[in-house]
């Protein structure tokens, strides 16, 4: 296909899906499983309805790039404007948001949204994405939420984005991969290119062109793909001398929780942050080993909500059972363990809620509920929902302890207190 | 007339009643006794199936390995079944060993709303060339065309039929044909039917379920099971056979097994009770009850209030932590704590 014709395709739909938005009407783009979810009602209470509406973008880059107070962003593609107007939010007057987007229509709504939010430090900017309009060296961090899949000439996207970038600068990228081949008549589609997936890079080729056009210098890389990808990719990682911070149930490095051993995990090559349930419950079962002498047993129950438990979690269950209980016997020195995941379809959907019953020899509760307070003040520092709701109590002759983690709501839905955790558990490790 | 299959989990769903107390012993009589009834598939295990034994859901008298060598020897023409909740289960924990003694028959469960869990438990069990089937769980929980929807992933996953389950005891017929109806429609496999009796419907609810389109159907001597029993095996065989289904059970010998049954397994045969019609009006999980009454006695709670509270949050079977929860919460209102 000519990329001339790709670009006024392109353009023609989203122009269409601008004015959809105008009219009233919803936007329609892929479905549920890439967009839903994706941003959270505690960030976007302050957006015109209308940038909600017209999003069509497949993630959240404004939570992948960190912004601060100050720093120049663009983003590429900014369609209705969404990522702009939360950008704008996080980098303050001193700094500036730029969008840049090519077709009239969406250009129209972006600016109509800004006027309705009152922001001044905010500017949307007509071009294309291999020819950005703003000098050399300009800007500190690129966002791009599903686009560079719609370009015709990736290299050239890259290669300019790197040219605006300040050295140091970063680009955080949401976009659609695959995985393996695409077939050639697919890619011939041009209903499929307009719909992201025919034009969306192989994953290695994404890689591949970032490392040619001078992206460098990832020094962490945070694996959460799944427990079999991991296998495969921790040796690369390790060849090309990356720290890799392990969110799979693969249990390849050691095994962290930050509030119980982050100054051991330090130094280590590849770190593994065991599963949420397991970030939960392990303080616990820590504590419980540093106030009783001999544990027979610890079990573990976890109920999550089924809408924060994506299509990883639910293939990796096993996985997920054997590494929580690994953790909990390498953490309490217990001799049995046991983990129970549950997952919950009930709406509103109910926070991560995690049990531990245990079996110990001589039940101190009073000296474990003293030492687990402080632990649990410790997780505070970097999960602030995480709270200690029932118990320690004795029941039927076992320490039963019940624990909530709301997520803060300010990336992912505040009941996915199981995501925040072991996320945050990540960064903090990182 | 088309041949009904019946499979029997009086040792695996009368486990609930018993708390999971079934000896060695008892498994082996009354497997003896079916196999001679010609019972086609007795399911044998912990309440919550293989590898559920645990605090939460209740530790089993006897281990999994056990249980299954001593059924395995005792059933020559009966099939040996299993069942298999994923997030309790592991394929290389539970699922390898109980294929490995012997087991024919795996049936793989999850919530009605959660299919997708059952992938891999189901492919591993289809790999070792075991009859495969896919259980949808309190199923009660979901609108008719979800249940269809989950039902086909478990197809798609390689299940060689679909049984769906009143876990509650909280269908009437209509429901249950509306379901059959529905699932057949939307599946190439057979479908099937698990009844519990806390409204009094489980036999007229599978019945009603043969009648539109169901060829298995699952029953217990005396309807031993969890809350007010399952579907009471005997009478369902007595009533099939009336209407001309064939079972390929002798009929005089599942009754004499649903004696060894009363007398042997059961300290009490099962009956309706305030507490099965409050779970059954509520759609809570019949294996609650047990719990659900020691939590009131710890806190001073009525238990039926503890029911309606666990529907209305809408629980799932594994969740009896909760129960503590709500006796706790609800004792704290009434002494009017803030909660």
């Amino acid at each position: 296909m000519a990329g001339e014709t790709i670009k006024e395709t392109v353009q023609a739909k989203y122009g269409e899906a601008a004015l959809r938005v105008v009219r009233g009407q919803g936007s329609s783009c892929c479905g549920d499983p890439i967009r839903s979810n994706l941003y959270d009602s505690a960030q976007t209470a302050h957006l015109p309805e209308q940038a909600l509406r017209a999003s069509l973008g497949c993630g959240n880059p404004t939570a992948l790039a960190e912004l601060h107070p100050g720093e120049v962003v663009l983003d590429l593609g900014s369609g209705g404007g969404i990522d702009v107007l939360l950008s704008a939010q996080r980098v303050g007057p001193q700094g500036k948001a730029y969008g840049l987007d090519m077709t009239d229509a969406m250009l129209a709504l972006a600016r109509e949204n800004q006027r309705r939010a009152g922001v001044a430090n905010v500017e949307f900017l007509k071009g294309d994405i291999e020819r950005i309009p703003l000098p050399d060296a300009s800007v500190d961090v690129i966002i791009s939420n599903c686009v560079i899949n719609l370009a015709a000439d990736k290299r050239t996207v890259l290669a300019e984005a790197f040219r605006v970038l300040k050295p140091g600068g970063r680009f955080a990228v949401s976009d659609v991969v695959v995985r393996g081949e695409i077939p050639a008549e697919l890619r011939r589609s041009m209903e499929l290119w307009v719909g992201c997936v025919a034009g969306a890079l192989e994953e290695k080729e994404f890689e591949t062109l970032l490392a040619a056009n001078g992206f460098e210098e990832i020094e962490i890389v945070f694996d959460a793909t799944s427990a079999a990808d991991h296998l495969r990719h921790a040796p690369v990682f390790e060849r090309l001398g990356k720290i890799a911070v392990d969110l799979t149930p693969a249990k390849i490095g050691i095994l962290a929780v930050p509030a119980v051993n982050l100054d051991e995990a330090l130094g280590h090559r590849n770190v593994n942050m065991i599963t949420c349930g397991g970030q939960a419950s392990i303080p616990i079962a820590w504590a419980l080993g540093q106030t009783h002498a001999d544990i027979d047993y610890i079990e573990v129950v976890s109920s999550i909500a089924s809408r924060s438990a994506g299509p990883a979690t639910r293939r990796n269950l096993d996985e997920y059972i054997h590494t929580t209980e690994t953790g909990i016997q390498r953490f309490s020195g217990c001799r049995r363990a046991k983990a129970i995941l549950n997952l919950n379809p009930a709406e509103p959907c109910i926070n991560m809620q995690t049990t531990v019953l245990a079996k110990v020899a001589k039940p101190d509760v009073e000296k474990f509920s003293a030492f687990l307070r402080e632990v649990a003040a410790q997780i505070r520092r970097y999960v602030p929902g995480y709270e200690v709701i029932v118990g320690p109590l004795l029941e039927n002759g076992r320490i039963v302890t019940m624990v909530r983690v709301r997520g803060l709501g300010d990336y992912l839905p505040a009941y996915a207190g199981n995501l925040d955790i072991i996320n945050c558990a990540a960064l903090a490790m990182a | 007339m088309p041949k009904i299959l019946i499979s029997d989990p009086s040792l695996r769903d009368g486990n609930h009643a018993v708390s999971h107390q079934l000896t060695a012993e008892q498994v082996a009589v009354y497997c003896a006794a079916a196999d001679e009834a010609g019972i086609p598939i007795v399911e044998v295990g912990h309440g919550n199936g293989i590898g559920a034994t645990s605090l939460q859901l209740g530790e089993s008298a006897c281990p999994d390995a056990e249980m299954l060598a001593v059924a395995r020897k005792n059933l020559t023409r009966s099939k040996l079944g299993i069942h298999v909740i994923p997030g309790f289960a592991t394929i290389e924990r539970d699922l390898v060993p109980a294929i490995d003694a012997g087991v024919d028959v795996v049936r793989v469960a999850s919530h009605c709303t959660e299919a997708d869990l059952t992938e891999r438990h189901i492919g591993y069990s289809r790999q070792r060339g075991r009859t495969v089937y896919g259980i949808l769980m309190m199923s009660h929980m979901a609108p008719v065309p979800t249940l269809v929807e989950e039902a086909r992933k478990m197809q798609s996953y390689g299940a060689e039929a679909l049984v769906f389950m009143d876990s509650s005891g909280h269908y009437l017929p209509e429901d249950v044909a509306e379901r059959v109806e529905a699932l057949c429609a939307g599946l190439s496999i057979p479908v099937g039917f698990h009844g519990h009796n806390n409204l009094g419907m489980a036999v007229a609810n599978s019945i009603a379920a043969v009648r539109a389109g169901a060829t298995i159907l699952d029953g217990t001597a005396r309807g031993f099971g969890a809350g007010a029993g399952n579907t009471q095996l005997e009478v369902l065989v007595a009533v099939l056979h009336r209407l001309g289904y064939e079972t390929g059970i002798d009929l005089y010998k599942l009754l004499d097994a649903a004696d060894l049954a009363e007398k042997q397994l059961m300290k009490v045969v099962p009956t309706i009770s305030s507490t099965s019609i409050v779970s059954g009006l509520s759609g809570v999980f019949s294996a609650f009850s047990k719990p659900v009454d020691r939590a009131a006695k710890q806190f001073g709670i009525d238990s039926r209030d503890i029911f309606f509270e666990l529907g209305r949050r809408r629980v799932v079977a594994g969740q009896e932590d909760l129960i503590i929860e709500v006796a706790s919460d609800l004792a704290r209102k009434t002494r009017g704590e803030a909660v």
